[in-house]
């Protein structure tokens, strides 16, 4: 069997393209080693920073750096693979946009703030409180959930002006967690003393509110009276999510909405567990739990992927590929001492995001430093170590003196690399460099793979985490990379 | 309620808090709190003040080999021997700080021979116990040892934990009725004439300026001993010099692995509780404050483990760390040739100060000998005629309900009856560290016990955020649960959580790969978009090498490069398992 797409990496970037692709009448695969990035993510797809309307920041980036996802595709393209995302969801995880794809702002477990682009049903309301600084909400926090304070949160809003929030705590016993605690024995090592029980994680609890969530609505009743919504940490149920938020919303008569802990995060549980059965109903094959280790390359073209299943390995053939196997986190690059590797293909790995973080001016302050420690020093091997080290450090200064200015954009922003070394940069960005194709590129620009596309966090120069882009760029670029490869086997 | 009465005074009328004691002890590591024990035991009142947390300073950061003496035994034979005499002794009144691991010195191929003899010699005529072993057997006992192994000795090294070693002492001192301060500097001794009579001290968190008064003032401040001594005007003449260590995520080896050679860098892996320590550096440094690990050492020490145990090359790191080696060396250099051995110091004698010694250089291993010496030397001066008995008093055995380290002698009654009306919540038990284990109990008590919070004594006092997750979940949920008990304010817990998170960073930019920088993009990623930390971006970034190219195909098997996914980074490698039998693992929970 030789598939028209072969997606390896089954994250929100490989399943977005498989959606595509199935779309667009292929016969796709998903290959996965492992779950994706989507375990631990708050479910709101972000697209880029802080701004109301984030797109004329987002012409901005595009003009400065090139080489940015988001530069390979235009905004319509982008708005385009938003829509196809929400309309596609919209039964099994619906989410909700503003005109134009504009930011919302909701509501953060520190009583904070954040913004993002696209937000899943059970965070919706959130938005509106946060919208109005008399609305008057009632946080709630469980007992035994040790991942949430609805005291904190509302501590924050308060400090932000928003004195109708107020918090409660329900008690998991209303849950029929009965004294079922599971005994842990201690681990290899230390002693052997027993504790008395796991603490509560928010999928069990989601799983048992599905079962109870009426005895939950009970206990609740008489808390809500005078308030216009009432938030929880993000745990109410997990297939069955829209029952039980809509259940509750209906019991209690107010709106009810979500706040996004920390991992197991619900929201990107569901948003992966939906789009995981949309794919198989609509014919999508999988094949999961083991690595793509290498492929069959000839003359630029992939031919087939080698998955390391038990007993003997087993060959994938397809026409064309799409590479989404994430980044250092999602294990498509292994980041060793020496350098970082691409796993599947080999591709070289760009660190594009290391110039941007060399420091301003450590260098001439360490040299002395060392220079000192030189002269004293009665060590020959610590001599050469600090020799060493203080020519790499001249070499540095000097580079960074002639450097482009370019190079000191931000220089002069904290760094938080103290080390001075000279290899010792942001792996943030790193990544494979590919062209408006979303092909595999060297350093000159040249295709390496002719039918390989890659997408989501395996792509260099980005930092999701600090631009606040992870989710969008994922799913622009997984849509973009089903449309190219579709389109390449329409050629043939 | 003393204590509010103190303050009080202070509050209103501006006038120093003054403490009176017998014996001032300067600094909480290792010699201090033996010091403490000592002169509790011969029933001398002392109070021991300590400028940050008990065990901040080398002891802390050092590599917890209770030494054998193996290691001195060619170049300084009477040092050796006092490390195998005292070892002997802790192994039976320090049981609870020490693990009899044993020890092996390993000739590997291409060693110097002549070396061995040199030490087999020099160890027979110290009377130091080695045994040599048959390869094929040592081989058994630590399957990840070099295949380059010749020659293999088992000696009786063992492992000690730092911490446990002063929580101990200054805990059995603390019955006996001693007190310790903890976040109190000394900021100068206070000189009458020819006499020591106290010192002026810092608390310093409230910046708070007293006076504590003492009939005797030792100065146990390890490498920052010099400073303390040039604040009554002597000169001290220290030397510094910094080793670094790294931390390796599992127990590797069961016995402590010497390298038989020439004593040099990375020549020690020592199994400690749930982790391993590869060291050493030495590197001379101007000053005992803030060591820090640069990447020409961590890369030599990388390289040089590895040639004692090629498996470490694909272990997990954790982090790695540096210490300062408090080295007296009047008219000599710092480094490696640099007496190991300890001086105590009479400055009546020496300077015309009384009332006043020092207790410098010497070693871990040593410490309780160190101690004996200072306090044999303060019994006399203040007519005390009860000889020492650490030797032979046991220690007490580790309480997680230790006393509290009193502030100011008084007691905090409010929180002692917080602790039991804990015990009896149905949740108390609720962990909140997978990695160490730590339950809500461990931590409310850990927070309550420390005379005042703050982020660094809490995180040492209870290991958290030290196990392979590296605190990337329960640092989290332990600020939830301080903040929750009102233990720390709204802008305590941010402050809280985004120090910790950057401190974690400190030791771990050196060490970043493999799951340690899968580990590093999670906890961004949590900071970052879950817990939305602000005013920190920057302060996330992590290292590695700019440029790097892929592997040529087929060179090398890169499975493992992308097996245990999110899973590992989620829960981290646990402890005594490596990634072959996680998988086994996970079937037996
Ligand atoms: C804690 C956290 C919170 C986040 N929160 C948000 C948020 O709130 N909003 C937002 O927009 N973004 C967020 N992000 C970022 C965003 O989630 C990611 O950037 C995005 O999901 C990446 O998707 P991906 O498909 O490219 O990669 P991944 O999700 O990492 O998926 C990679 C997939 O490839 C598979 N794989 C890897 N190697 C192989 C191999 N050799 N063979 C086969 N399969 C392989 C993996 O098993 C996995 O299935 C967050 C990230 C983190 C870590
Ligand atoms: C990398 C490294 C590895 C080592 N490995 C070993 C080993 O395996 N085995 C071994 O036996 N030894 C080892 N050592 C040596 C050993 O750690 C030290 O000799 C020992 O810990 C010193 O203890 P100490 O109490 O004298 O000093 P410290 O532990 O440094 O205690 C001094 C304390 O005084 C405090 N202080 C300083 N100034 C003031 C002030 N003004 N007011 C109040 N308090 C003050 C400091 O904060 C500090 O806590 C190692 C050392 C290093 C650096």
């Amino acid at each position: 069997m030789i598939y028209d797409v072969v997606i390896i990496g089954a994250g929100l970037a490989g399943m977005t393209a498989a959606l595509k692709a199935i779309e667009m009448g292929k016969k796709t695969i998903v290959v996965s080693h492992g779950a994706s990035t989507m375990q631990v993510m708050s479910g709101c797809i972000d697209l880029y920073g802080d701004d109301r309307n984030p797109w004329p920041a987002l012409e901005e980036l595009v003009s400065q750096n090139p080489a940015h996802p988001y530069a390979l595709l235009s905004q319509e393209e982008i708005q385009e693979a938003l829509s196809f995302f929400i309309e596609r969801m919209k039964e099994s995880c619906p989410y909700h946009n503003q005109e134009g794809f504009t930011n919302f702002r909701i509501p953060t477990a520190f009583g904070e703030e954040r913004s993002t682009c696209l937000l899943p049903e059970g965070q919706f309301a959130g938005q509106s409180a946060a919208a109005d600084v008399k609305s008057r909400v009632l946080v709630v926090g469980l007992k035994g959930y040790p991942d949430f304070s609805a005291e904190l949160l509302v501590e924050g809003m308060h400090k932000r002006g928003y004195q109708g929030w107020d918090a409660a705590e329900v008690d998991l016993s209303c849950l029929q967690m009965p004294g079922e605690r599971n005994e842990r024995v201690k681990r290899a090592g230390t002693s052997s003393r027993r504790h008395k029980g796991l603490s509560a994680n928010s999928v069990e609890i989601a799983k048992r509110l599905e079962k109870s969530w009426q005895h939950f609505a009970e206990e609740l009743r008489g808390m809500v009276q005078g308030f216009d919504a009432v938030a929880f940490p993000a745990v109410l149920g997990l297939d069955e999510h829209l029952v039980v938020k809509r259940g509750l919303e209906k019991y209690l008569g107010v709106r009810v909405f979500e706040v996004p802990t920390i991992h197991p995060s619900l929201p990107g549980i569901r948003l992966a567990r939906s789009l995981g059965a949309e794919l198989r109903e609509s014919g999508c094959d999988f094949l999961q739990g083991f690595p793509v280790v290498s492929a069959d390359i000839r003359e630029r073209q992939c031919g087939s992927i080698i998955a390391s299943t038990p007993g003997r390995p087993r060959c994938v053939r397809g026409k064309n590929f799409i590479l989404a196997t994430g980044g250092v986190l999602g294990g498509g690059i292994f980041a060793e001492r020496k350098g970082a590797r691409e796993v599947v293909f080999r591709l070289p790995v760009a660190n594009p995001g290391a110039d941007a973080y060399i420091q301003a001016d450590p260098h001439s302050a360490k040299i002395a430093d060392l220079t000192a420690a030189l002269a004293d020093t009665h060590s020959s091997r610590a001599a050469d170590l600090i020799a060493t080290r203080v020519a790499a450090l001249a070499d540095d200064a000097h580079k960074e003196q002639s450097g482009t200015p370019g190079n000191r954009r931000k220089a002069d922003s904290p760094q938080f690399t103290t080390s001075g070394l000279r290899h010792q940069i942001s792996i943030s960005q790193a990544g494979v460099r590919v062209n408006q194709q979303l092909l595999p590129v060297d350093e000159d620009g040249s295709v390496l793979l002719e039918n390989v596309f890659c997408a989501g966090r395996i792509l260099a120069g980005y930092d999701p985490f600090i631009e606040g882009s992870g989710a969008g760029v994922a799913v622009s670029t997984g849509y973009k990379a089903a449309l190219e490869a579709g389109r390449l086997g329409n050629n043939e | 309620m003393v204590r509010d009465g103190l303050r009080k005074v202070v509050l209103y009328m501006d006038v120093n808090i003054k403490i009176k004691t017998g014996v001032l002890v300067i600094g909480g590591g290792a010699t201090g709190a033996g010091v403490l024990w000592d002169l509790s035991l011969r029933g001398i009142d002392a109070v021991l003040v300590e400028q940050r947390e008990l065990s901040s300073g080398t002891s802390g950061r050092c590599h917890g080999l209770l030494h054998s003496g193996g290691r001195y035994v060619v170049r300084d034979a009477d040092v050796a021997l006092e490390c195998y005499q005292e070892n002997q002794i802790l192994r039976r009144v320090a049981a609870a700080a020490v693990e009899e691991t044993g020890g092996f010195f390993i000739h590997l191929e291409g060693d110097d021979p002549d070396y061995v003899d040199k030490w087999t010699n020099a160890a027979e005529n110290a009377g130091l116990p080695f045994e040599e072993l048959d390869l094929s057997d040592a081989r058994r006992q630590e399957p990840l040892l070099s295949k380059a192994a010749r020659r293999v000795f088992e000696v009786p090294d063992a492992s000690i934990d730092p911490f446990d070693l002063v929580m101990i002492n200054v805990q059995g001192a603390i019955e006996r009725g001693a007190k310790v301060l903890t976040s109190t500097k000394v900021e100068r001794l206070i000189v009458e004439g020819q006499q020591v009579r106290g010192a002026l001290v810092k608390d310093i968190e409230s910046g708070e300026l007293y006076s504590i008064e003492a009939e005797v003032v030792i100065n146990a401040a390890g490498p920052w001993g010099g400073l303390v001594a040039a604040t009554a005007g002597v000169n001290l003449e220290m030397a510094y010099g910094k080793g670094t260590l790294l931390v390796y995520s599992q127990r590797l080896s069961n016995h402590v692995l010497n390298r038989l050679r020439l004593p040099g860098d990375g020549d020690i892996l020592v199994p400690a509780k749930t982790v391993s320590l590869l060291g050493t550096t030495d590197l001379p440094v101007p000053s005992p404050e803030k060591p820090k690990p640069i990447g020409g050492e961590v890369e030599s020490l990388l390289d040089l483990g590895e040639e004692l145990v090629p498996a470490l090359a694909n272990r997990r790191l954790l982090r790695a760390f540096a210490g300062v080696r408090p080295l007296y060396n009047p008219g000599q250099g710092a480094g490696r040739r640099a007496s190991r051995g300890f001086a105590v110091i009479d400055h009546e004698k020496e300077h015309g100060l009384s009332g006043f010694y020092s207790v410098v250089g010497g070693k871990l291993t040593i410490y309780r000998l160190m101690a004996e010496r200072v306090a044999d030397l303060t019994a006399a001066s203040l007519g005390v005629s009860t000889p020492c008995s650490t030797k032979d008093v046991c220690l007490p055995a580790l309480t997680e309900a230790s006393p509290p380290q009193d502030k100011g002698g008084s007691s905090e009654g409010s929180h002692a009856d917080g602790i039991s009306s804990d015990r009896g919540n149905s949740d108390g038990g609720t962990l909140i560290c997978e990695c160490e284990l730590l339950d809500k109990d461990a931590i409310l008590q850990a927070a309550r016990r420390l005379n005042r919070f703050t982020p660094g004594a809490f995180l040492r006092s209870t290991r958290l955020g030290h196990g392979p997750c590296q605190g990337t979940t329960c640092i989290y949920r332990a600020a939830l649960l301080l903040y929750q008990e009102k233990l720390i304010s709204y802008e305590e817990f941010q402050e809280f959580i985004k120090r910790n998170l950057t401190d974690r960073w400190q030791g771990i930019e050196q060490v970043l790969s493999g799951d340690q920088a899968r580990q590093l993009e999670l906890a961004r990623g949590i900071a970052l978009q879950n817990l939305q930390l602000r005013g920190s971006k920057q302060e996330f970034t992590s290292g590695l090498p700019r440029e790097s190219h892929g592997y040529e195909p087929g060179s090398k098997d890169c499975s493992q490069g992308g097996s245990g996914g999110l899973s590992k980074a989620l829960h981290g490698n646990k402890p005594g398992s490596g990634s072959e039998d996680s998988k086994q693992e996970g079937q037996q929970q």
